[in-house]
């Protein structure tokens, strides 16, 4: 609501052309989040469904923190639901007092944030997933994995990767505690990047 | 902001290489994506070159990997423009690599540096897991990226490699 106006306000003003009025016109990013889900209370996964992302994503990031509810556990991600041994899983990690690497072959799931910690640690997991062409029928499936904790109860940090043996493009990706429950609190956001 | 701009994709009979040319200079950084494979025989991996602006001289970089039983880390060991791995002939078929490689500041009037981490997957023990930072003594802005293999490699079909950029934002206090 004007309440007042002086004469030299009107005069001395800037005209502008553009509704933009000396703006910078907006560019919505290419990386763009989805959604995201915090658990209220403790839950066994956490799923997206991505079945209608391939026409506007190329590739797919998910960001974890999360918290496993007693014992240190794993996060484990499958693919459309397929439980069997059509994934492989590398690793090449740091614990602060030794580097190494690892792996395993024809297993089930992927485990994507490894010795999650247990809640009595007050910490929560970093990882951040890459899946890249997640919607191509002409590829098997690739994730790239940072995660990690920095806690004197176990340092751990590592580069890891996955691989699903299916030319099926994905439709759900569910992430799931491999003993126990994933704790309160814990947060998982998935973002699509455009190619 | 994170601003596509432009896919690549490998067609069929494959190709020697993936070029970016008349790369916009009104960002700040720029980031590749690449989910790649090569015809490369008899080995799981193959390095994956850097090129900028057509040259491939006064590179130099840093790695440590992994191989699925041990960890290596090397400088300049494998050719100095080296800027990633990724999966060639003898790895599980139809697998192909995950490469992200940031490249800051890349029209600044200063000596370049970049770094990459690459995945390269495959059902058996050996597999290829990399972080390199690398350095490109030019001030020259980057215009073109060039990404070739080790000799006699081709990039296979449906291989991809998209281009990005970020722009800063503007605004802020500058704190001391």
């Amino acid at each position: 609501m004007i309440k007042s106006m002086t004469r030299s306000s009107v005069l001395n003003r800037t005209d502008y052309r553009s509704m933009l009025a000396g703006n910078e016109a907006y560019s919505p990013s290419d990386f763009e989040l989805i959604s995201t889900t915090i658990l209220g209370s403790a839950q066994a996964s956490v799923t997206f469904d991505v079945s209608a992302l391939a026409s506007t994503y190329k590739h797919l990031q998910i960001r974890i923190a999360a918290q496993s509810t007693t014992t240190n556990d794993n996060v484990d991600m499958y693919f459309n639901n397929d439980t069997g041994t059509n994934y492989s899983w590398h690793s090449l990690y740091a614990t602060g007092s030794a580097i190494g690497a690892d792996y395993s072959v024809n297993r089930a799931g992927i485990p994507e944030s490894p010795a999650v910690l247990a809640s009595s640690y007050n910490t929560f997991t970093a990882c951040v997933i890459d899946i890249l062409d997640p919607f191509s029928t002409s590829k098997y499936k690739t994730s790239r994995t940072f995660n990690g904790r920095a806690v004197s109860a176990g340092y751990y940090v590592s580069l890891s990767s996955g691989n699903w043996r299916s030319t099926s493009a994905i439709t759900s990706i569910k992430l799931q505690g491999r003993s126990n429950n994933i704790n309160t609190g814990s947060r998982f956001s998935i973002y699509g990047l455009k190619g | 902001m994170r601003a596509l701009i432009s896919t690549t994709t490998v067609g069929a009979g494959g190709s020697s290489s993936i070029s970016f040319t008349s790369i916009p200079q009104g960002a700040t950084d720029l980031v590749l994506v690449i989910s790649g494979r090569c015809d490369l025989s008899g080995s799981m991996g193959s390095d994956v070159m850097l090129a900028f602006n057509g040259s491939t001289a006064n590179f130099t970089h840093v790695r440590v990997y992994g191989n699925g039983t041990s960890p290596y880390s090397n400088v300049s060991g494998t050719g100095n423009n080296l800027g990633g791995i990724t999966n060639a002939g003898n790895s599980t078929a139809s697998t192909f690599s995950a490469i992200t490689l940031t490249i800051p500041n890349y029209t600044a009037s200063q000596n370049k540096t970049y770094s990459s981490d690459s995945i390269v997957e495959n059902n058996a023990t050996g597999f290829y897991s990399m972080m390199t930072a690398g350095s490109w003594a030019s001030t020259a802005a980057i215009t073109s990226i060039t990404l070739t293999l080790e000799p006699g490699a081709n990039w296979v079909q449906y291989s991809t490699a998209s281009l990005y950029s970020f722009t800063k934002g503007s605004g802020g206090a500058s704190v001391a």
